[in-house]
């Protein structure tokens, strides 16, 4: 008897610690659909922040947002008027002119496969994507609003409190839910579709042409060595390298900007090589207009200065011939996607 | 509220009592750290001053270093081996990767602390390592031949220490050549008894040793890269039979 009561005892206790029913949810709440991204197994594994999961209503959110020239000043610019799709989402212009009319001394960078990037811009000063989108909105060279001013205008128009409801489960907008749904268009941006993802396919019966496949080996090898800045599946380590382009540094001395560090002077990330067919002009500050033109300056213009990367040991350059230089360009070609140039995925919605 | 059978009570107490007395008996599992460390012979390595010095005499930094250690593991006086990481990357830019923790190792006396520096050739393979963007940076191109990771990446400068030279860099990048296996495994005793309480230890990695003892290094004669250059990749393994030791705090 006294054991029953024991048990008895015991099963009570554990019941009283069991947590208090769930909260049920709101009638009203609306349960975005979750995404996951199917990704060619070559490529690794993207680490999406869990107060940020990917969500079709998010998605479809964020791709009007960048779109939307109501996140500048004058209600005149998006981002997508300097990201273009046909463009691979950077400005052929060599700077990006504001909505004052004013422009910066930095070439805008495509926006493809940031998804991948813990570090965004030239200088690294963004960490993460949704970081890196609040920037643009009040840079006093390109979008120059006040957030303040820019969540009350998308307050005012119904349709947006309906999206934001239907992605966030509040129709409560805030900056933070803005870059939030822009990071999140911005992780369904990835180009895997070129020449070289089918090259890659074993057994997938596509081959590089003799050309190529020597612009591949020469990529390669230590003597070319792209591959360790340009590196993996992505053609970018994602990290800063100063390669060689200037002797000093009084101008623009990149990720020095954001560390203070004396040995990051003249250090740039390495930009992806994927579409780099339809991103020029070239590197930070755009100086090359064409791709012969960078591999002119890596034959035979490589300045030395006491930043210059350990990998680029080939000082004044790696006396590329003419035709090895055609065959590098060559490959790189290969690296051009125009399914993602023409994805209507990432066209403006209206 | 309902009263407590006192006679329940008393046994409940018992057995709770009898259960803290047992295990004090048995030795306990713990947990284990590891700390990554980077020396110049006898102090811990500073980045980007050209102030070490070779035996062929040129002065050289640290700029960059990456490397795999791979099936990091303790080895009991029974010959029982514990492994307590698959692969580890150390990037001395990245400061999570300067420890690992293993939870829960099995009590015990150990002897020795051992692991394979490098990916052993038939593990160097895409699938060894989880496709991370860190993995992907280590990729050994396969014109260079099969093997798909570097082992190493150690970079900076050197020069000669006058006026008659320039300051140039170095690239002292260690991998499967050719489809080589220049790794090589490395047991280091240790005096290590695991009862209950967590422990902490050392692997540190002296850069000194690569560049001599029993093959003096010259960064002009082997040139900025060596991972075309089996001749350098056999001194480096040579070298490296006393790069590693591990300490217990
Ligand atoms: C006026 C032109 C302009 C507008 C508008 C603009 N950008 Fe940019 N974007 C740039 C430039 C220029 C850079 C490089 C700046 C730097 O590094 O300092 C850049 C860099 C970026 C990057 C970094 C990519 C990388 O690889 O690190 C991302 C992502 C990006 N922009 C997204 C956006 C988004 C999202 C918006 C809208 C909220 C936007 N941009 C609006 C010009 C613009
Ligand atoms: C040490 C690392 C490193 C190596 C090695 C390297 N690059 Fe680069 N590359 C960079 C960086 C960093 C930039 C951007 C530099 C800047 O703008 O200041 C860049 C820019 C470029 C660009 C322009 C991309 C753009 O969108 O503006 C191309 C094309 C390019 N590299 C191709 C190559 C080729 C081909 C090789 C081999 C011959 C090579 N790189 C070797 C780091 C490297």
């Amino acid at each position: 008897m006294n054991k029953l009561a024991f048990i008895f005892l015991v099963v009570l206790v554990a019941w009283g610690c069991k947590d208090p029913e769930p909260a049920k949810p709101a009638e009203q709440e609306y349960q975005p659909t979750p995404v996951t991204l199917d990704l060619p197994y070559l490529f690794p594994k993207m680490v999406i922040p869990a107060d940020n999961p990917l969500t079709e209503e998010g998605i479809a959110l964020g791709r009007k947002l960048f779109y939307e020239p109501m996140l500048s000043g004058n209600g005149t610019q998006s981002c997508a008027d300097c990201h273009m799709q046909n463009s691979s989402f950077t400005d052929p212009a060599r700077f990006s002119i504001g909505i004052d009319g004013l422009s910066g001394k930095r070439n805008a960078m495509p926006v493809i496969n940031v998804g991948w990037m813990d570090k965004l811009f030239w200088d690294g000063r963004a960490n993460g994507v949704e970081d890196q989108a609040t920037f643009p909105v009040v840079d006093p060279l390109e979008m120059h609003a006040d957030w303040d001013q820019v969540v009350e205008k998308l307050k005012a128009i119904p349709s947006y409190q309906e999206l934001f409801r239907k992605a966030f489960k509040t129709s409560g907008i805030t900056k933070d839910r803005t870059v939030k749904a822009i990071a999140q268009f911005e992780r369904t941006m990835v180009s895997y579709n070129s020449k070289t993802d089918k090259v890659a396919v074993i057994g997938g019966g596509v081959f590089y042409s003799d050309l190529e496949q020597e612009g591949f080996d020469l990529f390669n090898s230590e003597r070319g060595d792209c591959f360790h800045c340009h590196s993996g599946i992505l053609f970018t380590d994602n990290l800063f390298h100063n390669n060689g382009l200037d002797e000093t540094h009084d101008g623009d001395k990149g990720l020095f900007r954001v560390t203070n560090n004396p040995a990051d002077i003249g250090k740039f990330k390495t930009p992806t090589l994927r579409n780099i067919e339809f991103t020029a002009p070239y590197m930070h500050d755009g100086r090359f207009a064409t791709l012969d033109e960078v591999l002119e300056f890596y034959a035979t213009g490589v300045k030395v200065s006491s930043t210059l990367d350990p990998l680029m040991g080939h000082q004044g350059g790696i006396d590329m011939t003419p035709h090895e230089r055609e065959a590098v360009k060559a490959y790189l070609l290969t690296l051009s996607d125009t399914t993602f140039l023409n994805n209507p995925d990432f066209f403006d919605p209206d | 509220m309902l009263k407590f059978p006192l006679k329940s009570g008393l046994l409940f107490l018992f057995v709770a009592l009898l259960w803290q007395g047992c295990g004090d008996k048995d030795p306990k599992p713990a947990d284990v750290q590891i700390d990554f460390k980077t020396y110049v012979k006898s102090d811990e390595a500073v980045q980007n001053e050209l102030i070490y010095h070779t035996a062929v005499g040129h002065y050289y930094s640290l700029l960059n270093l990456r490397y795999y250690l791979t099936h990091i593991s303790l080895v009991k006086d029974d010959g029982t081996v514990v492994e307590l990481k698959k692969a580890h990357l150390r990037d001395i830019h990245v400061p999570a990767t300067k420890t690992i923790e293993a939870a829960d190792v099995a009590a015990g006396h150990y002897t020795a602390m051992t692991f394979t520096f490098g990916i052993k050739k038939a593990e160097n393979i895409v699938t060894f390592l989880d496709n991370t963007l860190a993995n992907q940076n280590m990729y050994w191109p396969e014109q260079l031949g099969p093997g798909k990771f570097h082992y190493m990446k150690l970079e900076g400068q050197y020069y000669c220490g006058n006026d008659t030279c320039t300051v140039n860099n170095y690239a002292f990048h260690l991998g499967p050549t050719f489809g080589a296996d220049y790794s090589f495994d490395v047991s280091q005793p240790i005096d290590l008894t695991i009862d209950g309480e967590k422990k902490f230890l050392e692997i540190r990695m002296d850069i000194d040793q690569w560049f001599h003892d029993p093959n003096d290094y010259d960064f002009d004669g082997w040139g900025p890269g060596i991972m075309n250059k089996p001749a350098a990749q056999e001194i480096a393994r040579a070298n490296g039979h006393n790069v590693f030791s591990a300490v217990v705090d």
